[in-house]
């Protein structure tokens, strides 16, 4: 999950080193580091921040994931019902309206 | 069993955590001429909270403030990090505040990133800016180069667990090497050690349930500095008072005030009496005094609240994200670009996050001593005095200086290699690593967040209700005891947060039980009221053996009253 190797990857172990919650493992002799705990990731981007890459390119990026995608909004909210009513009107709503008949 | 080195470390002044109070008490203590030791948990270039980068600096500098400081420390007191202070330390920590801002700046951070020292954000209208805006995204890269000019040696993954009293006298620290898969436990013999484990963090609840490490603080700071504290049986202070931050919704983030924007609800109408349209000079402090916001406009219905930079300008905007990537949140402003997200076009949603420790925890004096001969902490964790980055920078420095200066020979006793805490902590350990079957860390772990979250949440308390929690954390903690397994290294550094995190919890819930009134987010249901008889009383509490302790004391607001306590306690 969280950091995600690609081919830019020199294998250099950074990325392990500096860690602060310490879930990447490099080992020697292996290329491309391994994430041993990914739900432990801090997103802090250290990781990413420090990683030479080849190429002028990063060898990992972060993935964040979907449990954390950003809740924003357009700036004007829709006045429109995201729906379309069928059928008879109840409620307060001033398209929607329905008045009580009375005896 | 686990092995243990049989060489211990040697130095003067121990750090124990190289986040940026460490580093900071680190170079102060070799300024000195001290052999100083930096332990951390990860490794210096990356550790802590500022590990990314920061931002803003509380600061005192009277070519820009005026000879007077008065203005400036009555401004840091009325501050949302300036509750709970013993305001002789907030005087020397002015005092003293440039003269780090001018080492850091002379060590390549961007303290003018304008060219000149400038001030802004988490300001009023029409007041004294205090907060100096700087560009920290290399800060413990330029920390960890500096102390090592200066021959600090730092050992990286090597966190500290414990601190070794004997008659109460700091004689060394037991620690965990986690560099190769198997554990072993390192020694360091040293006559001081200044905690700077940083805040607690993995206490409550995180807004995303199922990831425990999605917290805006650094996840690896468990309590390690409260709970050595605690143990070594120093006094935590304002224990029982919920710190509350806010943020970007889920993603769990620092840096609230980055953001140059007006908080709005979703009429787009400002939720806060203070501003219509935001700049760089004066944000919405909205959510500083009123921190509840977020949460309180969810309640009642009225909600969600927004951060609205709609009508920003957008050279503001662009200093925003500057702000925003040298405080460290690169992957927040990368996320953003992914997205396709506009600050001038969307509104981000922002939430109240569950409570954390910051500003709770050891008190200490003005040399930052706790009340053991040799026990010293700074930063995040101190209890009785916060100011965030320039906090941990020079209360720090001042740790490490008088440390330093106060080393003593240890040449009586068995030393921490025979000590009772070792053998403990040996046998604890092992039984994790030896037992075939059984529980992870992350159980502990999360049913710690679930009493915390019900028995000692920042809504409503009581003495049942804490009194039930307490209970609870009893059984949880022999529960982990008894039955959690690790099976390597990494594992055994989570356990032993966990364990430094069940006694945090434990001295929150004294503290809280203690503490018979309504104040701040402290909520008692069953003392609603806000008693003035203890508004400048603050709570202490200590482990004195095994059993708990709690004692009122007067907060001290000038020399005499910190003579009158300080004095006393602090021989």
């Amino acid at each position: 999950m969280p950091p995600v190797f690609n081919k830019y990857c020199n294998g250099c172990g950074i990325c392990a080193a500096i860690c602060p919650c310490d879930i990447i493992s490099h080992e020697k002799g292996r290329r491309v580091p391994k994430v041993l705990y990914p739900d432990e990731c801090w997103y802090c981007d250290a990781c990413v921040l420090d990683c030479p890459g080849t190429e002028g390119h990063k060898g990992l990026e972060l993935r964040i994931p979907l449990q954390l995608q950003l809740m924003w909004m357009a700036a004007a909210a829709e006045e429109k019902p995201p729906y379309d009513l069928v059928g008879e009107r109840f409620g307060n709503h001033p398209d929607t309206a329905w008045d009580m008949p009375r005896e | 069993m686990i092995e243990i080195d049989p060489t211990p470390l040697e130095c003067d002044v121990l750090a124990a955590g190289g986040g940026m109070a460490g580093l900071m008490a680190a170079i102060g203590a070799a300024r000195q001429g001290a052999k100083v030791l930096v332990a951390e948990k990860a490794h210096a270039l990356r550790s802590g909270s500022g590990a990314t980068g920061n931002d803003h600096f509380m600061c005192y500098i009277p070519e820009k403030h005026g000879p007077d400081m008065e203005p400036i420390l009555k401004e840091l007191l009325a501050s949302q990090i300036g509750g709970f202070h013993d305001v002789p330390l907030s005087r020397k920590f002015l005092e003293q505040s440039f003269d780090r801002a001018r080492d850091w700046d002379a060590w390549g951070i961007k303290m003018r990133p304008t060219g000149d020292w400038s001030f802004c954000g988490h300001a009023f209208p029409g007041r004294p800016r205090i907060w100096l805006k700087y560009a920290g995204s290399n800060q413990k890269q330029a920390l960890t180069r500096a102390a090592k000019k200066l021959r600090v040696r730092t050992v990286n993954h090597f966190p500290i667990t414990d601190v070794v009293v004997q008659d109460g006298e700091v004689i060394g620290a037991i620690g965990i090497d986690i560099r190769r898969d198997t554990p072993r436990l390192r020694l360091v013999r040293t006559s001081t050690v200044v905690l700077a484990g940083g805040s607690a963090l993995r206490l409550y609840p995180s807004p995303a349930p199922s990831l425990l490490f999605n917290t805006a603080w650094c996840p690896a700071n468990t309590g390690n500095t409260q709970a050595i504290a605690y143990r070594s049986g120093a006094k935590l202070v304002n224990m029982e008072f919920p710190n509350l931050h806010a943020g970007v919704k889920y993603l769990e983030r620092a840096g609230k005030a980055t953001f140059i924007g007006v908080i709005t609800g979703p009429d787009g109408k400002p939720l806060g009496p203070f501003i219509t349209q935001a700049n760089k000079w004066v944000g919405d402090i909205t959510a500083d005094v009123w921190n509840s916001v977020f949460a309180d406009v969810m309640k009642s219905g009225e909600g969600p609240a927004y951060m609205d930079c709609t009508a920003t300008e957008q050279e503001d905007i662009d200093y925003m994200m500057w702000g925003l990537k040298e405080e460290g949140n690169t992957a927040l402003v990368n996320v953003m670009a992914r997205e396709n997200v506009d600050p001038r076009r969307h509104r981000f949603e922002f939430m109240q996050y569950q409570p954390f420790l910051i500003g709770r925890g050891p008190e200490i004096d003005l040399h930052g001593r706790t009340g053991i001969k040799g026990l010293y902490a700074a930063g995040d964790a101190v209890g009785n005095f916060r100011a965030d980055m320039a906090g941990a920078a020079t209360f720090g420095h001042i740790a490490g200086e008088h440390a330093a200066k106060n080393t003593r020979a240890l040449n009586g006793g068995q030393g921490v290699q025979a000590s009772e805490l070792l053998e403990l902590r040996a046998r604890q350990y092992s039984a994790f690593l030896e037992r075939g079957e059984g529980a992870e860390w992350k159980e502990a772990n999360f049913m710690l967040q679930q009493i915390m979250r019900d028995y000692a949440n920042a809504e409503v308390r009581s003495g049942t209700l804490l009194s039930t929690g307490l209970k609870a954390l009893g059984d949880l903690k022999r529960h982990a005891m008894d039955r959690v397994r690790c099976s390597n290294s990494h594992e055994l550094m989570r356990m032993a947060e966990v364990m430094e995190l069940m006694d945090c919890a434990e001295a929150i819930f004294i503290a809280a039980l203690a503490r018979e009134e309504t104040r701040g987010a402290h909520r008692r249901s069953d003392f609603r009221f806000t008693n003035p008889l203890l508004a400048d009383k603050y709570l202490t509490v200590w482990r004195d053996g095994e059993r708990p302790k709690a004692s009122f004391r007067q907060r001290v607001t000038d020399m005499a009253g910190y003579a009158a306590y300080f004095g006393k306690v602090y021989p």
